[in-house]
């Protein structure tokens, strides 16, 4: 028996190898597994996004990519073109649709973002609890519909910025010898603005307005799963509650792990935002990443003039057209988790547990978030009959099963070929989110630094610390200011406590990964693809993380 | 003056565009460093200053323009034409036509064809591209004396005068050297700038050709085949259209004719000979230090790499403030090239 038994994508080895052979693990989403509910709303849209937005755009070597589930994860094999001809009528097409990129991104990108906000306050206004089962099952498909057109709208952008910023990478290292693992490449990119920055920076503020209303010591004092209860019991707190509650019914749409829907958003349970306000708190002083960022803003507009400077008049428009659209792709990396993933998750959870609750009080299953257990087909099943349905004996199935997937890691590629053959076909894809993204350059061992680890700079800086070994929400409570965050990934809820760290190290990751972008911005070390970090470094550990040649060095036990 | 007027290419330098105009001076250079141009040699610009003496030309001519005022000079295309016909109705003197004749049965003899088919091409001292006259496939004395005249009258075109009058050049003494080479059989011509002229990218050749001779793709209606090679990768980018029309041979001139159509649709060029353009530029842009623009012709009685020959070599021009289309168009040509194209 398959194991997941709920979507035609499960890998199946007898036809999957066959097709193609190798396919990679999607490390940076779907490790922990993914539950059922989110596994199928992946292999479903995202695998839909990529493909409609590789064909809308013509993308010349790549059709997009083939997604499959194996416990959990997901898998994925870049579909390669590989016929000259095509690739030249493609190449035609591919032309036009850039256009209006170069020409005007913020544009492109505004009419993009209005249409899924439109979506959102939609969503958002439905009245789940007055809803009948119809109106609420209309609502799962409306919820759905939203996720199918986010991942279209996702690659239509990805593909085209992270493409350009290759090319930016392409032309300084040609033109200048610089390459992305060179701190001064860096500069032209980082110091700007976005929304990620802006919530974290309201966080800030409401650290600074609970030091004013004297609340500080409630939040210093207590852990952050009791702070909501604690201010509801002053009046200064229940001030600072209104607001702060204003505050989330906007901003609150995201959970700790961006690619699941089974963590709470923030509106459903704070304590995360509780405890970013902490660590601010904490730390004390001003907004770190204010000053950082005006200082990197002032280092990049003078690399910038410098640059400028030793490129041909006659070089300078396209130049500076390669250069905008490149600070964009980095903009655009980090702000999409924000508009696109988390908030659409955030309102698909919503209209899943809205179900949930309703096939709990209709004695279909126990908990609602087994909901998180079945997939679309099987709600539409039960939802206008409910009475006639009993899923336990199959939550308790998948439950036991995704319980299991967890205690053994998914393969890195399951293929036919060796994995430097397989890095050959995806190279061959010329696929930009493969390449800056999922899978990113493999580190090269230097055994002359004698480091403990070797991987690829995220961002550059050296820096000596505490590591603190973070595998989910709660280890983030556990970090001071001045320690080395060593995670299998980072994400984007995680963005605050960058303010605290010294420096980071990640098992996975390239030039284009969260981990990177938010290192730069707070212009602190990341080393990235060390693929065992968190398996040779242990928690409390001094290390050494090197950004600029991208090794770590234990430094004691 | 010295007695000496005429020069073989290989007499001449870069230095000698004094001499004999610049694109002698080129031709001449070209030739010495082993580059290949076809054969022929240079009337001095002091053989078009002698012919304007002895024949009366130049009195005549002053004569004219002292009656047209100075602004009607350069705005005026009918005087342009009349001090061209002054001095059209003139022959050349019989000790000049000579001479000509002589190196030019020396020229025959060399490629050993009589009545060997020539170009003459204007060479002004300073570069005027497009203002004065060049013609093809010239054939024996008599044709040839006529269009030396000719190409000597066409230092006075309404493009020549005005170009001279904006620069504050002398307007009515300006002779040119005249360049007289064998014609070329040509398969097909065309253009190579070694750098792309509408961003100066260095590291992007852009070729340009059609069939037959050069005069098919600089001028006429023709959309030629383009390509852009970055210098790097050595990679190719071809756009290939339809070349209904070429310029060919007729007669004791040349003209537009329709090309076979199987051959339409096909690149003129093969990618051996793109490739041989390739190194040619590079020789040539190593030779004379500054990026070129050069005419180059596959001559259809050689195989490569003998039949490739070169023409025309000059400063490469590049667009000031490319427009943003095509910065647009460059950046994507870049992407494409840069991300999109295998290795």
């Amino acid at each position: 028996m398959r194991t997941y038994d709920i979507t035609p994508f499960e890998f199946d080895e007898a036809v999957d190898l066959k097709k193609y052979d190798a396919w990679f693990l999607d490390g940076t989403h779907s490790v922990p597994p993914w539950t059922p509910m989110f596994g199928w709303s992946w292999i479903n849209y995202c695998r839909h996004g990529m493909m409609w937005a590789a064909q809308k755009l013509q993308l010349p070597t790549c059709k997009g990519w083939d997604w499959r589930l194996h416990r959990g994860g997901g898998y994925l094999a870049v579909l390669v073109v590989d016929d000259p001809a095509e690739i030249a009528e493609r190449e035609k097409v591919f032309r036009k649709q850039l256009e209006p990129f170069i020409e005007d991104y913020d544009a492109v990108w505004a009419a993009h973002l209005e249409e899924l906000q439109g979506y959102y306050t939609t969503l958002r206004a439905f009245d789940i609890d007055g809803s009948t089962n119809i109106e609420l099952l209309d609502h799962l498909e409306d919820a759905f519909r939203l996720n199918k057109r986010m991942w279209e709208i996702h690659f239509y952008f990805m593909y085209v910025v992270f493409g350009v910023y290759m090319l930016f990478e392409a032309m300084m290292k040609k033109m200048f010898d610089i390459d992305d693992s060179n701190p001064e490449f860096h500069k032209f990119l980082t110091g700007f603005d976005n929304k990620v920055f802006q919530v974290d920076r309201k966080l800030w503020e409401f650290g600074k307005k609970a030091e004013t209303m004297g609340l500080d010591s409630l939040f210093l004092e207590n852990m952050p799963d009791k702070v909501g209860a604690l201010l509801a019991e002053s009046e200064a707190g229940r001030s600072w509650l209104a607001e702060f509650n204003e505050f989330l019914a906007e901003d609150g749409w995201r959970s700790q792990r961006m690619s699941e829907f089974v963590n709470p958003t923030w509106l459903e349970d704070p304590t995360p935002a509780y405890m970013n306000v902490r660590q601010f708190l904490q730390k004390g002083g001003d907004f770190n990443l204010e000053k950082e960022r005006a200082r990197l803003t002032v280092e990049r507009e003078a690399a910038e003039k410098e640059l400028m400077q030793k490129i041909p008049d006659e070089q300078k428009g396209w130049f500076t057209k390669l250069l905008r659209l490149a600070q964009r792709s980095g903009s655009f990396s980090e702000e999409h988790n924000h508009w696109l993933d988390l908030y659409t998750h955030a309102l698909v959870r919503r209209a899943l547990i809205g179900w949930g609750d309703r096939l709990v009080a209709a004695d279909v299953m126990d908990k609602v978030d087994d909901v998180f257990f079945l997939i679309p087909d099987e709600i539409r099943r039960v939802a206008l009959t409910p009475e006639w349905h009993d899923l336990r004996g199959l939550v308790a199935d998948r439950r036991a099963e995704w319980a299991s997937w967890a205690e053994e890691d998914n393969p890195p590629m399951m293929g036919t070929v060796t994995l430097e053959e397989a890095m050959g076909t995806l190279i061959r894809s010329n696929d930009p989110v493969v390449l800056k993204v999922v899978v990113g350059s493999f580190p090269v061992p230097k055994p002359e630094l004698n480091a403990d680890l070797y991987g690829t700079c995220g961002s550059p800086g050296v820096v000596e610390g505490r590591a603190r070994m973070v595998m989910n929400d709660a280890d983030l409570m556990q970090i001071e200011e001045g320690d080395i965050l060593v995670a299998p990934a980072t994400y984007p809820s995680w963005t605050a406590v960058f303010a605290l760290l010294g420096g980071v190290v990640v098992d996975r990751g390239a030039s284009l990964s969260h981990a990177a972008i938010v290192g730069r911005e707070y212009g602190i070390p990341v080393v990235m693809n060390t693929f065992e970090g968190t398996k040779v470094i242990k928690d409390g550990m001094r290390i050494r993380v090197d950004g600029n040649m991208g090794t770590v060095t234990i430094l004691n036990d | 003056m010295t007695d000496k007027w005429i020069y073989w290419f290989e007499e001449l330098s870069k230095d000698d565009f004094e001499l004999v105009g610049r694109k002698c001076a080129n031709l001449g250079e070209m030739t010495r460093s082993g580059l290949p141009v076809p054969p022929g040699f240079a009337l001095s610009v002091d053989a078009h200053r002698r012919f304007m003496h002895e024949t009366g030309a130049a009195e005549q001519i002053r004569a004219f323009v002292a009656t047209v005022p100075p602004r009607e000079l350069a705005r005026d295309e009918r005087v342009s034409r009349q001090i061209r016909d002054i001095v059209e109705n003139h022959e050349m003197p019989d000790d000049m036509k000579a001479e000509v004749s002589k190196e030019y049965a020396k020229l025959c003899a060399l490629v050993g064809l009589p009545d060997l088919p020539v170009a003459v091409r204007s060479s002004g001292a300073t570069s005027m591209p497009g203002a004065m006259e060049s013609f093809l496939n010239i054939r024996g004395d008599t044709q040839l004396f006529r269009k030396i005249v000719e190409v000597w009258g066409s230092s006075y075109t309404f493009q020549a005068i005005a170009y001279r009058a904006n620069n504050e050049l002398s307007v009515e003494d300006f002779p040119i050297g005249v360049a007289v080479m064998k014609v070329v059989n040509a398969k097909c011509s065309g253009v190579a700038m070694s750098v792309h002229p509408n961003t100066g990218d260095r590291n992007k050749m852009l070729i340009e050709a059609n069939w037959g001779l050069g005069e098919g793709v600089v001028g006429g209606s023709i959309t030629p085949d383009h390509f852009v090679i970055d210098r790097t990768t050595g990679e190719i980018h071809s756009t290939i259209s339809t070349k209904a029309e070429c310029v060919l041979p007729n007669g004791d001139g040349t003209s537009w004719q329709p090309v076979d159509a199987e051959l339409q649709d096909c690149s003129c060029v093969t990618e051996p000979e793109l490739r041989a353009i390739q190194e040619l530029a590079s020789r040539l842009e190593a030779e004379y230090g500054e990026p070129q623009d050069i005419e180059w012709v596959f001559d259809r009685d050689f195989e490569l790499p003998e039949s490739l020959r070169v023409v025309q070599t000059r400063t490469a021009k590049i667009a000031k403030g490319a427009d943003e289309k095509s910065q647009n168009e460059y950046l994507i040509d870049l992407l494409l090239s840069s991300i999109y194209h295998r290795k």
